[in-house]
């Protein structure tokens, strides 16, 4: 079940406090997007504005790095069908970007030997070689020459951890991971953060998730997102106007929904989305936690509205809306809920979870 | 005091108002995402009662929107409310303006029709 996919991602993601995954098709306006995203995704401030530098330097290289080298999925072939990945988590001490792409098998043999070299290299090496590649002006077919690479381990002062899996004779996925830790965090040298990335993706490839995120759900964090959605082409027909029915969904979720924590008072709250398509239909999973008290509230009005048939929840909201003029607290009109079960083409589903004491995570997932 | 217009300019999260007292076309239009919608409408609201106790001009509104909240789509049907129920509710025309194919919006611009008794015309372009 696709609700499972939230709890498994939820769980993998503990103890950080913000993640997120995108499964392209990639695009340059996503560059800013993405820098966006990094920044309203926590609230929680942690870094000095020196490491936040770093990180957005390191963000935007492994992006476009995807931009200019990623190999176009072959069409003709069978090979491969996906774009690939970019994701970034942040633990508030250690921060670390994700990426897996298709290459040419002919190129894994030369990108290895790069990567492998420039993590030889210590601190002042890593400068001389690239001043060296700057000054040979060595480019590529694709633009650039390894000095997006040199510069990310400049910034990030770590190994580059990598990995290449063979797909036939012509294609290979490369997966790469950056990372800015602090001071007192110990370097990982093995390949088990590699190996975890790459069941992660397996699995979203899987439940056909292309965009996932866990964080600060915040007005500043929704609107990177809805841009990210709008003008994603994951739809092929009549995007833009499946693209608004999502957004539309979303905006509510992440605004209303989410936002039933602490006695239903509206705040900044934490939590977990993933967009993905199953068959015809795109689908928005949304997870936050609530308490024992949240979890009645939302299970009886839940149950109520999918009872609900089309005629009788427009009726409802007409009724809501009517109802709505006459009380003071207008932040909260309740028509939130409404909406996004109006906006549900099947039967929406929910779940909760125990995910601590008195603490549920709590799932649903719209299909529209 | 006499009405002045009143221009509210568009940002990432709330629509573009124009507000003309002496009749030409008024317009909300954009996307509507704010937290905040309460505070976002009052000065809109402040205008549209003031404009319906005092002026006699009729005033013809087109709303045109990508996107709205809900907490929005509760301030525009107060909005409404207000034309509806003065005294000259004649004077107001609604433009619902919806790109062909926009069924969303068309729902919504259905939606508030049903919820009013005033002049409301929906218009694909």
């Amino acid at each position: 079940m696709l609700i499972n996919t939230v709890k498994y991602i939820f769980d993998q993601t503990s103890g950080r406090s913000s993640a997120f995954c995108y499964r392209g098709p990639f695009i340059e306006r996503f560059t800013s997007t993405i820098l966006d995203i990094a920044a309203t995704s926590s609230k929680e401030k942690r870094r000095e504005p020196s490491a936040q530098r770093k990180v957005s330097f390191m963000l935007v290289e492994c992006f476009q790095n995807i931009l200019k080298h990623a190999e176009s999925v072959p069409v003709e072939r069978n090979v491969w069908k996906d774009d690939g990945m970019f994701s970034f988590s942040d633990s508030g001490t250690s921060f670390a970007i994700d990426t897996i792409n298709l290459i040419q098998t002919q190129d894994a043999d030369k990108i290895e030997g790069l990567v492998a070299h420039v993590n030889s290299l210590s601190g002042e090496e890593l400068k001389e070689f690239y001043l060296h590649h700057l000054k040979t002006n060595e480019l590529s077919a694709k633009g650039g020459a390894g000095l997006g690479l040199i510069e990310l381990a400049r910034k990030s002062g770590q190994k580059i951890q990598f990995m290449t899996q063979q797909l036939n004779s012509d294609f290979a996925l490369f997966q790469q991971r950056v990372a800015l830790n602090n001071a007192n965090e110990i370097e990982r040298t093995d390949n088990d953060e590699l190996v975890a990335s790459k069941n992660f993706y397996d699995r979203l490839i899987k439940d056909d998730v292309f965009l996932f995120f866990k964080g600060e759900f915040s007005q500043k964090s929704l609107l990177p997102l809805l841009d990210l959605v709008e003008h994603n082409t994951f739809s092929k027909e009549k995007p833009h106007l499946k693209r608004r029915r999502v957004g539309h969904v979303l905006v509510e979720i992440l605004q209303n929904i989410a936002k039933y924590t602490s006695g239903n008072e509206v705040k900044d709250s934490n939590g977990i989305f993933l967009i993905g398509r199953q068959d015809e239909s795109m689908f928005i999973l949304a997870g936050n936690e609530v308490n024992i008290s949240e979890k009645l509230f939302l299970e009886e009005k839940l149950e109520y509205l999918i009872s609900l048939d089309n005629k009788e929840l427009k009726e409802l909201h007409k009724q809501a809306m009517r109802a709505s003029l006459r009380f003071e607290n207008k932040m909260r009109s309740g028509l939130g809920l409404i909406e996004v079960v109006k906006a549900s083409k099947s039967k929406l589903e929910y779940e909760f979870f125990e995910s601590g004491f008195n603490k549920f995570l709590f799932v649903i997932n719209v299909k529209v | 005091m006499s009405l002045l217009e009143l221009h509210i300019i568009p940002t990432e999260e709330t629509p573009e108002v124009y507000l003309c007292p002496e009749g030409k076309p008024s317009f909300i239009a954009g996307r509507s995402l704010p937290e905040n919608a309460h505070e976002f409408y009052q000065p809109v609201l402040l205008w549209i009662r003031e404009h319906s106790k005092n002026s006699k001009t009729s005033l013809q509104l087109e709303l045109r929107f990508d996107y709205f909240n809900s907490s929005s789509g509760r301030f525009l049907f107060e909005i409404l409310s207000v034309l509806e129920h003065s005294g000259n509710r004649s004077n107001y025309t609604i433009i619902w303006s919806v790109e062909s194919d926009d069924d969303l919006m068309l729902e919504k611009g259905e939606e508030l029709k049903s919820l009013i008794d005033l002049s409301f015309q929906i218009r694909t372009v």
